[in-house]
């Protein structure tokens, strides 16, 4: 079985015109817009898995409609063999989400506090919170953790996005553009702990997203290029860049630029 | 595991209460200040609207303070779940909750018990003031029974608060269900007077509002002197309330749900 598997999905939003902005959807005039059409694609268990494509590409919304957030329009997914529209909360239960987004957590709490609350909401007896959260802070590598939440760095931050994704010892971790606010000395080491420690040592599958073509080098075991709500190209780096057909050697920006471009 | 959830929010949400101590001591303060404005509100005009409350056998003081400190517990429940989904969606912790495997009812019952919790004790200090500092008065007070319409009360508002919190998923910033009952219940379900004092005609709309037979039903159970027998017919109302609102409720909020998530605003703010 796949980690996540992905049959002819798509997904359409309707803006709103007017002044009835979403008033139950009667009164207004829709225009639609296909922000993912029809999405193939599998990740196997333990892969590092990367979408990269540009801004607006569809990552945070495939993303989202893989954690449940969003509803698609048409097709399937599936997480940890769980159908993301009939089966969410086994869903849920499978995952960790990594976001770039810094409010995720009680800024007037500390790390340790934000960690036992979010242990709560992941079903973990009490009786077990303190000795996970210890083991979580260890993991994700959180100096301070008695530091409120508002006085860290953003990596700090972005560790404790981790060690909450992992409380409940998911399969799969999701991770939008996670490295989008760290400084370059951050984003090294970040990479290499995704890599060397949640993917090699605790066996995690990881699906990620990012805008950053050299990130999804470094990173991704296969990836996926999205380019305006469509796959291009899956594959591992190697194959992608065979499929070229080029005597020089290519780099990724080149794969990147040769399958947004081909029909 | 559920009240282990709910004991998880209030003691997150009184970490964080206490964290804004300034806020604390204004609310503080702002009680004394509502009870002593009622007192002598009550001492200039007490004789004249002494003679709309004969069925309440009690003078208008006590009257006005069981009017404004249940009135509290009414509104928290209007509210509360719209309010703390808006802020939620504001700071950006909603998306964090809700990704886990817990429920939005379980996720949005542990949102709002702060408030139920801290409404209390706002309610215990209201009459706490009242009767040591300014005298009020209760008149063979039936507390069980005062309980039990308190509690219904607070199920029949928070099937109002939970539609109205799945309007606030669709209008993100106000919605029309909270404002429009909230807005009718200060005018025309008696907390500041007796509804008798207004017209016949717009009497007609308090007769279409739950609080106006909760507080009523309050006000003969701790003030009157009413036995449950006689504070039955309001008690019945506020029943038939709650099983024509539950449905409503639950149909509206997982309909909006659905819709905010087909869209993908179900975090925008």
């Amino acid at each position: 079985m796949n980690a996540i598997e992905i049959r002819d999905l798509d997904k359409e939003f309707y803006d709103a015109e007017g002044f009835l902005r979403s008033f139950l959807h009667i009164f207004r005039k829709k225009t639609k817009k296909i922000v993912l059409n029809k999405i193939n694609l599998e990740v196997k268990k333990n892969e590092l898995f990367c979408i990269v494509g540009p801004n607006g590409a569809g990552k945070t919304t495939l993303i989202k409609i893989l954690c449940t957030l969003i509803l698609p329009t048409q097709g399937h997914a599936s997480v940890n063999g769980y159908d993301v529209i009939k089966e969410e909360k086994k869903v849920r239960e499978s995952i960790g989400l990594i976001s770039s987004d810094e409010r995720s957590f009680f800024w007037r709490l500390s790390g340790i506090e934000n960690l036992k609350f979010f242990a709560a909401l992941y079903n973990l007896p009490s009786s077990r919170i303190s000795k996970e959260v210890t083991r979580v802070i260890e993991i994700a590598g959180i100096e301070e953790p008695d530091k409120e939440f508002q006085q860290y760095s953003a990596g700090a931050r972005q560790r404790l996005g981790i060690a909450r994704s992992l409380l409940k010892e998911p399969e799969i971790l999701f991770m939008d553009e996670p490295t989008k606010s760290l400084d370059p000395l951050m984003t090294v080491s970040f990479r290499k702990f995704i890599k060397e420690e949640l993917v090699v040592k605790h066996k995690k599958t990881v699906f990620f997203t990012t805008h950053q073509l050299n990130e999804a080098e470094i990173m991704a075991d296969r990836l996926a290029i999205l380019h305006k709500g469509e796959t291009k190209a899956i594959g591992a780096l190697a194959e992608l860049k065979k499929g070229i057909n080029q005597k020089e050697a290519v780099t990724i920006e080149d794969v990147f630029n040769y399958y947004i471009e081909k029909k | 595991m559920f009240l282990f959830k709910l004991a998880s929010f209030l003691k997150k949400d009184a970490k964080i209460f206490v964290s804004y101590k300034l806020s604390f001591l204004m609310t503080c303060i702002g009680m004394v200040v509502s009870v002593a404005t009622f007192y002598y509100i009550a001492k200039l005009f007490g004789k004249s609207a002494s003679t709309y409350l004969p069925s309440y056998n009690t003078d208008y003081f006590s009257f006005v303070l069981i009017g404004i400190a249940f009135s509290t517990y009414l509104t928290t429940s209007l509210s509360t779940f719209a309010n703390h989904i808006r802020e939620a969606q504001a700071s950006g912790v909603l998306e964090s909750m809700l990704v886990t495997p817990s429920s939005v009812a379980e996720i949005m019952i542990g949102m709002s018990i702060w408030d139920f919790v801290f409404t209390s004790f706002r309610i215990i200090i209201y009459l706490i003031i009242g009767i040591f500092f300014f005298g009020m008065q209760f008149n063979n007070p039936d507390i069980l029974a005062g309980i039990l319409i308190l509690m219904l009360s607070v199920v029949c508002f928070s099937f109002i608060g939970i539609m109205s919190a799945g309007f606030i998923l669709i209008f993100k910033r106000s919605e029309p269900v909270g404002w429009f009952i909230g807005g009718l219940t200060g005018l025309f379900s008696g907390v500041f007077f007796p509804i008798e004092v207004l017209p016949l005609k717009l009497q007609v709309i308090s007769y279409f509002l739950p609080a106006t037979y909760s507080l009523r039903a309050l006000r003969h159970a701790l003030l009157s002197g009413y036995s449950f027998k006689m504070l039955m017919p309001d008690i019945s109302v506020l029943i038939v309330f709650s099983i024509v609102l539950l449905p409503l409720a639950v149909i509206i909020f997982k309909y909006t749900l659905k819709q905010v998530k087909i869209d993908g605003s179900l975090v925008h703010y």
